[in-house]
């Protein structure tokens, strides 16, 4: 395979992840912000600006109207990190590699990519966050569906699924850092706002648990340990970090001795998880540890890079 | 219904009579679209658009500066060419590219068509795609144009006339089987009734030829389609093309030339590339070798190119045959090289840096069709009939500038056929481009791409300027 086409595989599907997960947060937020009600902090000041906080959008935009910040991270054709920015770019890798990618894949991403033209061309008019979100959602799942159904485990589908699975690791950290923003310390009737906050990132996972955490009041450690260190949770960070790895072991030709090799940085993340779930509570600051874990990612990113021939 | 306000143009009919009456071979698809009202293909159409851009059916516009992709509008009325009359349309096309290539083959070799005084010299030498560093190269099967798009038109009295060969990269053979694909989906009876020849092996037939123009016969060949990228017009022919053959597709920067050989850079390294269907012109293939400032070629491909390591398809300075002032030689190649009179001729052309003819192109250009020698798409043309008087004169002195960059030809109107447009059935005038492939022996697909003018009264039918397309069923009877 060219490695041209793997890289543009790989980022297909962390494009098509990326989407999903910011379009999930935003549905969650927008419908929870329809009857929040606090003494003191507005559902901006509780919501919206943490989330633009938590993807460094938030530092100069502080000026924006409501609706302004909501459409910079929804359909915003300008703004880098929107879900538009993230379809076109899933739809804008596809067509590089079209002919590698099964019609179902192609129609599937370019679809959704003139839906949300269409939505960006009448967003003044007819804003339907609820909508939005669904349709985001649900073409990502029907996506990892035909990926994982209809696609033989040849080179293709390794590159495919290895995107779809780091980049699911990274929104997860992400997003479980997001209570950080929520939760800052700064106004003491913060606090009231803790069960939104494990609400909006349990809601927002994808995990199938997210039901039973809001209605049983999860803890914020069980969240944590579901979504960061639960291997047998399909959105947790190990868990794909898990699969990242297996998938590595197919494609790369370096072993986890090798230093600085694909496998050695996937390995070594691995373990690094894996000791943690033994003992999450002597995670001291849990926001340090995503950033570790972002790190890590990266470096992982880079030497497949390197390994497979994507750094020209 | 719909035919009922139908009022043919004064072109050729290619569906009704001078006295109305249908043609036999179309009375049983107009019985079938007779059924149909206005509304009802109105509602096909939007439902055939939307399933062409759902799947990327599309062309990419430039000259908004925005790379904006377009569906290529598409006419649900078929055009249909019977069985004995398709019999002398690919008679003379593969006597046409027969000639061509001998003629590729004579002006990079001992050039004895201009020592015969056929076609002169300075003709040769001037036309903008010779590459005069590219004699004796050695080309399989002698095998210059590979993949030729011949642009026929047909006149008032519906004889068919050459309008040009594109011989370095046609584009529109994805079209014609998409159009083929949807077509099938909406009339599936008729066609089970008519017995349309299938143009879908096209992709089958050129993988063949491709392979077999392998230079190691010890292995099975790699080809590879080499894109300019995803900007480029015709991206979405390229993907289609390489996915149907099963070939991969590549960028300039995709392949390496490592001792007069080419590789593709791959995930587990380098592997050795044989063919290379390029859909690059010459001027960009090499930055070593022509435009220096080329980022879509390959450094160093020529070197391999001449070493015989790689063949490419087309040929190196195969368009020098596009070159319209040569083209108004192809009849006297045709007798030349054969011994033939052309089965297919040419449109009537004045060669303006001919004495004569360019005194009888500046008096008469009102009356004329203008075109510059290397240009296509429709551009660099004038239109004299349809022009002002101030265009026309700026044209005169573009012809009397340069001389040698312009022909002329009479006004030919091209045949009209029946087309949905703005919300009626009218008539559209319309081209046809067959696609002839060139290896081992000559093939032509039966059918092709039928372009429409679908701005009534224009003449003009490429994608890029209003025109649309249509399916083409060539009958087995």
């Amino acid at each position: 395979m060219l490695s041209r086409v793997a890289e543009l595989l790989m980022w297909t599907s962390r494009y098509m992840e990326r989407a999903d997960a910011l379009a999930r947060i935003v549905e969650v937020v927008d419908q929870l912000a329809l009857d929040f009600v606090h003494p003191s902090l507005t559902d901006e000041q509780a919501f919206w600006d943490p989330l633009l906080a938590s993807y460094s959008l938030l530092q100069g935009n502080e000026h924006l109207s409501h609706n302004d910040k909501i459409h910079l991270l929804t359909l915003d054709r300008s703004s880098l990190i929107s879900v538009y920015s993230c379809v076109a770019a899933t739809r804008f890798n596809a067509r590089g590699i079209r002919d590698q990618l099964l019609n179902e894949v192609w129609e599937l991403i370019n679809e959704l990519y003139l839906w949300c033209n269409r939505k960006a061309d009448k967003w003044k008019d007819q804003r339907n966050l609820s909508e939005f979100g669904s349709k985001v959602k649900f073409s990502a799942l029907c996506y990892r569906g035909i990926i994982e159904t209809m696609i033989g485990r040849t080179e293709a589908w390794a590159f495919l699924h290895l995107g779809s699975r780091l980049e699911r690791a990274d929104q997860i950290s992400r997003l479980v850092d997001m209570k950080h923003y929520m939760i800052s310390g700064k106004n003491p009737q913060e606090d009231m706002l803790e069960p939104y906050a494990h609400f909006v990132i349990m809601s927002s996972s994808g995990s199938r648990e997210h039901g039973r955490a809001n209605t049983s009041g999860a803890t914020w450690s069980s969240i944590v340990n579901r979504l960061v260190f639960d291997v047998n949770e399909p959105c947790s960070i190990r868990s794909n970090v898990q699969a990242s790895y297996e998938v590595l072991k197919t494609l790369s030709r370096s072993s986890v001795n090798d230093y600085g090799s694909t496998l050695y940085h996937i390995g070594k993340l691995k373990a690094h998880l894996d000791s943690a779930s033994f003992s999450t509570d002597a995670i001291e600051d849990l926001q340090q540890f995503l950033d570790g874990i972002q790190v890590q990612l990266i470096q992982v990113s880079k030497a497949v890079a390197v390994e497979f021939g994507m750094d020209g | 219904m719909l035919f009922d306000n139908y009022k043919r143009c004064e072109a050729f009919d290619e569906v009704f009579r001078d006295d109305d009456s249908v043609r036999d071979h179309y009375q049983k698809v107009i019985n079938r679209l007779g059924q149909l009202s206005a509304s009802d293909l109105e509602t096909l159409q939007h439902s055939l658009s939307y399933s062409f851009l759902k799947e990327g059916v599309t062309f990419t516009v430039y000259h908004d500066n925005q790379g904006t992709e377009r569906i290529f509008p598409f006419d649900p009325v078929p055009r249909l060419i019977p069985a004995d009359e398709w019999a002398t349309i690919e008679r003379g096309l593969v006597q046409r590219i027969t000639a061509l290539n001998l003629f590729l083959k004579d002006i990079y070799g001992p050039q004895k068509i201009v020592k015969d005084k056929v076609v002169p010299l300075e003709y040769i030498e001037s036309a903008e795609h010779f590459k005069k560093d590219f004699r004796n190269v050695k080309i399989p099967y002698d095998a210059y144009i590979q993949i030729c798009g011949t642009d026929l038109i047909r006149d008032v009295d519906g004889t068919y006339l050459v309008l040009e060969d594109n011989g370095r990269t046609p584009s529109g053979a994805s079209y014609m089987v998409e159009n083929r694909k949807a077509m099938k989906k909406v009339y599936p009876s008729v066609f089970q009734e008519m017995g349309v020849r299938p143009v879908e092996a096209y992709p089958k037939m050129l993988l063949q030829m491709l392979q077999s123009m392998s230079p190691r016969a010890s292995r099975e060949p790699v080809c590879v389609l080499l894109t300019p990228g995803m900007f480029n017009s015709a991206y979405f022919e390229h993907t289609f093309l390489a996915r149907e053959m099963g070939i991969q597709i590549v960028e300039g920067r995709d392949l390496v030339v490592v001792d007069d050989t080419v590789f593709m850079k791959t995930t587990q390294g380098l592997e050795q590339v044989d063919v290379i269907y390029r859909r690059i012109d010459d001027n960009f293939i090499d930055p070593e070798e022509f435009r220096k400032d080329s980022v879509l070629g390959v450094p160093g491909l020529m070197r391999a190119y001449r070493a015989g390591k790689v063949v490419l398809t087309n040929a190196v300075g195969t368009g020098v045959a596009d070159d319209k002032v040569i083209y108004a030689f192809v009849p006297k190649m045709i007798k030349y090289y054969l011994d033939q009179d052309p089965i297919l001729n040419n449109v009537e052309t004045y060669i303006a840096n001919e004495e004569k003819e360019m005194k009888f192109i500046l008096d008469n250009i009102e009356n004329l069709v203008v075109k510059a020698a290397n240009e296509s798409g429709g551009y660099g043309m004038l239109v004299g009939p349809k022009s002002s008087k101030a265009e026309c004169d700026k044209f005169k002195d573009l012809v009397k500038a340069s001389p040698r960059n312009y022909i002329a030809q009479p006004m030919i109107s091209l045949s009209a056929h029946p087309t949905f447009c703005e919300g009626g059935i009218g008539p559209r005038h319309i081209d046809l481009r067959p696609y002839i492939l060139s290896g081992e022996s000559v093939q032509v697909v039966p059918g092709g791409l039928t372009r429409v003018a679908l701005n009534e009264g224009s003449i003009v039918v490429n994608s890029s300027q209003g025109g649309g397309s249509k399916d083409t069923w060539v009958l087995n009877h």
